[in-house]
């Protein structure tokens, strides 16, 4: 089946929809095209977020002017040499059309040579060794190219910082800068392009289906068509009630979306739906809802049976990790999601927050700490013949000990050779006196060493 | 429907004219010969190329397009040497091109033709008519090659032509007609070529071979020349520089 995203790729810069003003902007450099001499500005960067039009617009921009194509986009290999030798050679000679029509550029006739995700193409030949090489990549030779070029070139990409950093920064001068923004995509105009495609098509679609197509895109016109197209296949006729059965477009779902879903409905697919996207561990994940449940659920008995359920996905979950089974995480996560959305006698029509995890962020901040002490019990342990757990037993003891006995101090940091933060670590305040007498302790060890020496001597 | 027996070398001139040029091609075979013609990814060449059944040991063909990957094509015949005699066939039912070299079976995946532009043959006005030996056209080429990445060529109603200029040097290359094979000059003509096209464009033709160009004003220049024993026929078309004034 052709893919309706080419089929309806837009033919003028009108039907490409929203960005107005970007488009004026493209248009009118276009025109200055016109004269026998190129403009100022060689060449144009359109930038922004995914599916909003940046390539429809080039594309529709060259066929408004009669223009040629020449597009390398990021499935070309794009190497340095392949850009000199498409791009540059392109943007210095005279061109034939894909029919073999020829007609030169003081005719009118120029070549756009469009290099679509040009912010993608560095990684690529940042890929070459020897670092030395790594000047002469793809956007030395883009570089070159507008430099040189007789001939109009669009570079697009998604993040401009990508392009411009590095050796890049000397396309800011050379390029007219032109963002597409896809607030700047009115819902209302997706939606009528997605009833011009289904009347095309001839393919009845309810309004709120459309609508509703339109909504989750969030600008992204491609995916909405995409989407329209996956929702459509094998059907005349698209009513609300079969949108239901259908996978939608999961966008950037987050965890604290997939939160939102378990404390608000009892939607099991969707709730399961947004866990897979939201890529977050099971034992991370049990750490959220915990965290959560009191800030949504006010009810006793609610609070009750949610934690009753978490309760068993934490059993699920230590016995996955102790015999390596961890087929039982499935059934930890269904307990954790989907049991605690049905502890909910009714949702709640508060609306909350939800906090990151506070036990994650305590063990991330006391990481550093964390591992001190076990370092610690590590060298205890290995004095004292004992594992590092069992030296856990008896630290604080030691630390009191050393603490109010400085000469005790010494002789540990000597025996365990402790470094300075353990010893701050393990005697607090007094690790600054350990230091000086450790200090002295060595001055006095050094002249008695002398002194022993000098004894030998006589 | 297409089988064939052809000596290696046949095909491997055939790479030689386009694979410079394109990456893949789209081989018409029909009941006459195979023909080619393609516009290379920048836009600014073209290349047509035809080979007469009579270049083949043995031929039957019908009306097919046939997709061809020429750098794999070429590593294929990296098998073969110059004087082998191979056969072709096409395989429709896997659209595989079969290809035998002596014992060696070789089946070759082919492209999907859909997207592949049929250009044509533009009309140029293409006044002055210059043919030489390649060999002379290449020793001013390697000349210019050192200095410039351009060169003009000149055709006036004294001979032809070729001029390089770099920062400090020039290149000039005279042939009075006298010397040529061939001279039809009813004006001055002048027209800039990328040295890369125009030098990759010569290189095929082997040396002593002769070459006929075709030049007009700030127009293309046609190089036509004959391959395999005048069995073959290829030219080439190479859009001019843009003279920024």
């Amino acid at each position: 089946m052709e893919d309706w995203t080419e089929k309806y790729r837009p033919k003028s810069l009108d039907e490409v929809i929203g960005n107005k003003d970007a488009k004026n902007i493209l248009r009118k450099w276009a025109t200055s095209w016109n004269s026998s001499r190129p403009p100022e500005k060689k060449a144009v960067i359109i930038y922004g977020k995914p599916g909003i039009g940046k390539t429809s617009s080039a594309i529709a921009l060259a066929k408004e002017n009669g223009w040629i194509v020449i597009e390398m986009n990021a499935s070309d290999a794009r190497n340095a040499e392949k850009i000199r030798r498409i791009a540059t050679s392109g943007a210095l000679n005279e061109s034939f059309g894909n029919d073999g029509s020829f007609i030169p550029s003081k005719y009118g006739r120029r070549k756009l040579i469009i290099l679509d995700e040009a912010d993608n193409l560095y990684e690529r030949s940042s890929e070459v060794k020897d670092s030395s090489m790594l000047d002469k990549g793809g956007k030395k030779a883009i570089i070159d190219t507008i430099k040189k070029t007789n001939q109009p070139i669009i570079l697009i990409a998604n993040d401009l910082y990508e392009l411009l950093k590095g050796s890049g920064e000397e396309l800011r001068k050379l390029c007219i800068m032109i963002k597409f923004d896809e607030r700047q995509i009115p819902k209302y105009e997706i939606v009528s392009l997605l009833k011009k495609i289904c009347r095309m098509e001839n393919i009845q679609v309810d309004v709120k289906i459309l609508e509703m197509v339109a909504e989750r895109c969030k600008g992204d016109v491609r995916s909405a068509i995409k989407d329209l197209q996956s929702i459509c296949i094998g059907r005349n006729r698209v009513e609300q009630s079969t949108i239901q059965s259908i996978g939608y477009r999961d966008r950037e779902n987050t965890v604290f979306d997939v939160l939102k879903d378990i404390f608000k409905t009892k939607d099991f697919q969707a709730i399961k739906r947004g866990y897979e996207v939201a890529n977050e561990s099971p034992e991370d994940f049990i750490l959220w809802v915990s965290e959560n449940i009191p800030l949504e659920y006010l009810d006793i008995a609610d609070l009750a049976r949610a934690y009753d359920r978490i309760s068993k996905a934490d059993l699920f979950l230590g016995r996955a990790r102790r015999k390596r089974a961890y087929n039982l995480w499935s059934y930890a996560v269904d307990l954790m999601s989907c049991g605690v959305a049905v502890s909910k006698a009714r949702p709640y029509a508060v609306n909350v927050r939800y906090s990151f995890p506070s036990w994650l962020r305590e063990m991330k901040s006391s990481k550093e700490t964390r591992d001190l002490r076990n370092s610690i019990l590590k060298k205890i342990g290995r004095f004292c013949h004992v594992s590092a757990r069992k030296a856990n037993e008896f630290l604080d003891e030691v630390r009191k000990m050393s603490q109010g006995d400085i000469e005790l101090a010494c002789s540990l940091v000597k025996k365990l050779e402790l470094d300075g933060d353990e010893m701050k670590y393990l005697f607090g305040e007094r690790a600054v006196e350990v230091e000086k007498l450790l200090k002295k302790g060595a001055k006095e060890d050094k002249t008695r060493k002398l002194v022993m020496e000098q004894k030998k001597l006589f | 429907m297409f089988e064939a027996k052809v000596k290696a070398e046949i095909i491997k001139a055939m790479i030689d004219i386009t694979s410079h040029l394109i990456n893949e091609a789209k081989l018409n075979v029909r009941k006459d010969g195979i023909f080619l013609r393609a516009v290379d990814p920048a836009h600014v060449a073209m290349v047509d190329l035809s080979i007469k059944p009579s270049a083949f040991e043995d031929y039957r063909a019908e009306d097919i397009e046939i997709g061809v990957d020429l750098d794999k094509l070429g590593g294929i015949m990296k098998l073969a040497s110059s004087s082998d005699v191979l056969s072709l066939k096409y395989e429709e039912s896997t659209n595989k091109l079969v290809i035998q070299i002596g014992n060696l079976t070789r089946k070759m995946g082919l492209l999907d033709t859909a997207g592949m532009p049929d250009p044509k043959v533009p009309n140029l006005n293409l006044p002055a008519k210059v043919t030489l030996k390649a060999s002379e056209l290449m020793q001013g080429i390697k000349a210019s090659e050192a200095i410039s990445d351009h060169i003009a060529l000149i055709a006036t109603k004294d001979g032809f032509e070729l001029f390089a200029e770099g920062d400090m040097d020039t290149v000039n290359l005279k042939l009075p007609k006298d010397l040529l094979m061939e001279f039809e000059v009813p004006e001055r003509c002048k027209s800039l070529f990328s040295i890369d096209y125009f030098s990759n464009m010569i290189k095929p033709i082997k040396g002593s071979q002769p070459v006929t160009l075709y030049l007009g004003n700030d127009n293309p220049v046609k190089i036509e020349f004959d391959f395999a024993d005048k069995n073959g026929h290829a030219f080439y078309l190479l859009a001019p520089r843009i003279e920024s004034e």
